[in-house]
């Protein structure tokens, strides 16, 4: 008995050792770690891949002294047939090897969004190390400009662009959408996707313009902020508190008393589909519950006044709605996952369907009901 | 009866569910899908009863011999030479079953977690660990697959987790594509059970004898049908259907596209905990075999029965390299496979019972 423990003790050892020899290790002092990615269309049929990674310098910066974040992003493009293409080239442009699993964004250029994003996105589905859970967004010029921004104020260009959506998603303006989420919605047929939409102000500075609506992988339309949050209250996607500000009224001279500020305490929205024939009808419900945080007009005690103000912000609302239905639809967008719900519910009438068609026409009524239960501490 | 190897109907419950539970299970959404698409979930319930038939007319089969494993019943019922054959028959069943896990083990390993190790590194460790464990007595293994099970809740936890991210409606609608699909998923899933028709090996073992031992197979396939119902239906509810169809292990891309603060990568832990249940198959599967080798060759030392087996069962899995291989010899292992666990008791049952042929219990 005692001999056999003794083998099996020294295969064992041996086994490790010899082992161990890590076929797969992969070293980060081998590494340069890309943050962002960007993609573009290169005239006629190229791929222009643009990626931001922390510079040398404040890379070994970071090992030496803590919080001593100097950090400056620097930018390398390359062009290729493919993603994969441009990325052998980008290794030729530095001594060490690129590392894209901890990309924490991945921008589209408008051109490229337009013709389709799934192919270009293929790589990363298919890598076992794909940044999967990175962040997409849509950039209205290119995604090269996008990223070669100066940043300042000691932030790498990728954590600005990261936690400018994110911020935005925390108060409600956008819904971020990672890599790995993105996929069912561009492959289901009855959902589609859309994603935040981003630009450069006139000083540079990036900012958050609205939401580029898709059609299955390719970007067909635009929302503005406004319209976007309507649009996440119409698909019940907002996930967070969100304020709005209103146009109530035009008689006033002095301007600020013609717009109310409404904070949205709780959304309850109710989608229902009706199939008569091949006919679909939509209608989306929304049940605000809104608190007052900045009206001029004063008087918000008397009952009377309370109602008014409350018939008026629906009224706003859903002319709001209504315009972002039809932006929805010229679009082919069916974000609203209509097409779902009649697949799910209404399978017979959807085989007929061709579902394409049949949502560019189809009736989407929206209506809204909001009920004032605060409005801060004066009246 | 050396009492040392014993086990308890509770050690054979956890026998079995990870008999049947191994390589299949990051996959076996997939392939049940590609044939019943949103009904998979209903295929998963009726092969649960369609199993459990078989283990009911198993229990029918080990009640006329109580003492003897199937091997056996199988000498006493059809002479020495024919259950001689019958015996290898089976014993070569399992050694190809055994090979298509270990096929399709390393091909997952190398597309998820490592590219670039040699697969006779990821085999080599593999086959020693089973073997290891595979050569000592049933007892051993049986403690190790309770340890085992605990990796079951990881799976489990992980796939309700994901559940934020679930269309119910993607479940819906119920039956569109009529019957027949849910019955050819039947077929494609019977493979992912395997493993149930241990007990009528390991019977001889139990004690105390002969007493609720079709229960805790039954039990266990309950399990094993809800642990399948489980991940089918979270996968289902969380891919869309042209996803679905093009991602082979569903339940891996699941847990890849959870993030977590601190891991980044938690399929890699799941990885990690899907090896243990493949070597649990392994190392049941491998006993089986030198239990059959055994029966026919009374005199061999197990040492020298198992290392020959694993070594067959090595080189055997080496040349086996590639998807289409791999899917080649699953369809060749699952024929194999029904002919062998499917017929072959069954016939014994139909035999003992036409020739009223059964064991003579001496004792009470």
């Amino acid at each position: 008995m005692r001999k056999y423990i003794l083998s099996y003790l020294m295969i064992s050892i041996s086994l490790t050792l010899l082992l161990t020899a890590c076929w797969d290790q992969r070293l980060l002092r081998d590494h340069s770690l890309i943050l962002a990615i960007g993609y573009d269309r290169e005239k006629p049929d190229k791929i222009l891949k643009t990626v931001s990674f922390p510079a040398p310098e404040s890379q070994s910066n970071d090992v030496q002294g803590q919080g001593n974040a100097s950090s400056t992003s620097e930018i390398v493009s390359t062009i290729g047939n493919t993603v994969k293409d441009a990325e052998k080239k980008l290794d030729n442009t530095i001594p060490e090897k690129f590392d894209r699993s901890k990309t924490r964004l991945v921008i589209f250029g408008e051109e490229l969004a337009k013709e389709g994003i799934f192919s270009t996105l293929d790589s990363i589905y298919r890598d076992l190390r794909g940044p999967i859970n990175a962040y997409t967004a849509i950039f209205t010029g290119t995604a090269q400009e996008a990223l070669s921004i100066q940043a300042d104020e000691s932030i790498l260009t990728s954590d600005m662009y990261a936690e400018l959506i994110d911020s935005a998603e925390h108060s409600g303006i956008i819904k971020n959408y990672t890599i790995s989420q993105t996929r069912p919605l561009m492959l289901a047929q009855g959902m589609d996707l859309v994603l935040p939409l981003l630009s450069l102000d006139k000083n540079d500075k990036p900012q958050i313009v609205g939401t580029a609506l898709f059609q299955g992988d390719k970007m067909t339309g635009t929302l503005d902020t406004k319209e976007t949050i309507i649009f996440l209250m119409l698909a019940d996607k907002v996930t967070e508190n969100l304020a709005i500000n209103l146009q109530v009224s035009e008689e006033h001279e002095e301007p600020d008393k013609n717009f109310v500020n409404i904070d949205i305490r709780s959304i309850k929205r109710k989608l229902n589909v009706e199939t008569k024939g091949n006919q679909v009808k939509a209608n989306v419900e929304v049940d605000l519950t809104v608190e007052i945080d900045e009206y001029a007009e004063d008087h918000l005690d008397n009952k009377k006044r309370s109602d008014s103000l409350e018939k008026k912000i629906q009224q706003k609302l859903e002319k709001i709605a209504e315009q972002t239905i039809q932006k929805l639809q010229e679009a082919g967008n069916d974000s609203l996952a209509i097409g779902e719900k009649v697949r799910a519910y209404h399978h017979s009438t959807w085989q007929d369907l061709d579902w394409e068609e049949t949502y560019k026409d189809m009736e989407i009524e929206s209506s809204f009901k909001v009920d004032i239960t605060h409005h801060g501490i004066i009246n | 009866m050396n009492s040392k190897t014993n086990i308890t109907t509770f050690q054979l419950g956890f026998l079995l569910i990870h008999a049947q539970i191994g390589v299949g299970i990051l996959s076996m959404p997939h392939d049940i899908f590609k044939m019943a698409e949103e009904d998979s979930w209903i295929t998963i319930l009726l092969t649960g009863m369609f199993i459990q038939i078989f283990i009911l007319l198993y229990g029918a089969l080990q009640n006329r011999f109580p003492n003897k494993n199937l091997f056996e019943i199988a000498r006493t019922l059809l002479g020495k030479k024919i259950g001689n054959i019958v015996t290898v028959l089976f014993s070569m069943a399992y050694i190809s079953f055994a090979i298509n896990v270990l096929a399709r083990y390393v091909y997952l390993l190398n597309a998820w977690m490592m590219p670039h190790t040699p697969k006779w590194a990821l085999l080599g460790v593999m086959c020693f660990t089973v073997f290891i464990i595979a050569k000592k007595n049933l007892q051993i293994i049986a403690r190790f697959s309770i340890i085992a099970s605990v990796v079951f809740t990881g799976f489990v936890i992980s796939a309700l987790f994901s559940m934020k991210d679930a269309n119910f409606s993607f479940l819906l609608p119920v039956g569109a594509n009529g019957v027949m699909p849910i019955i050819k998923g039947v077929q494609a899933t019977t493979y992912s059970y395997f493993g149930y028709e241990f007990f009528l090996l390991f019977s001889p073992f139990i004690q105390p004898a002969n007493k609720g031992i079709v229960r805790a197979a039954t039990i266990a396939n309950i399990f094993v049908t809800g642990f399948y119902f489980i991940l089918v239906v979270v996968t289902i509810m969380y891919f869309t259907k042209k996803e679905l169809l093009m991602i082979p292990e569903p339940v891996l891309f699941l847990i890849k596209s959870i993030s977590f603060k601190i891991i980044e990568r938690p399929d890699l832990f799941f990885t990690s905990m899907w090896i243990v249940l493949v070597a649990t198959t392994l190392m049941i599967t491998l006993y089986a075999v030198i239990l059959g080798f055994r029966t026919v060759m009374t005199k061999a030392k197990i040492n020298y029965i198992a290392i020959a087996v694993i070594a067959l069962i090595f080189l055997g899995t080496l040349p086996i390299n590639d998807m289409f291989k791999i899917k080649a010899f699953t369809t060749f292992n699952d024929q194999y496979l029904r002919i062998v666990i499917w017929a072959l008791p069954i016939i014994l049952l139909l035999i003992s019972f036409i020739f009223n042929k059964k064991e003579v219990v001496k004792d009470k």
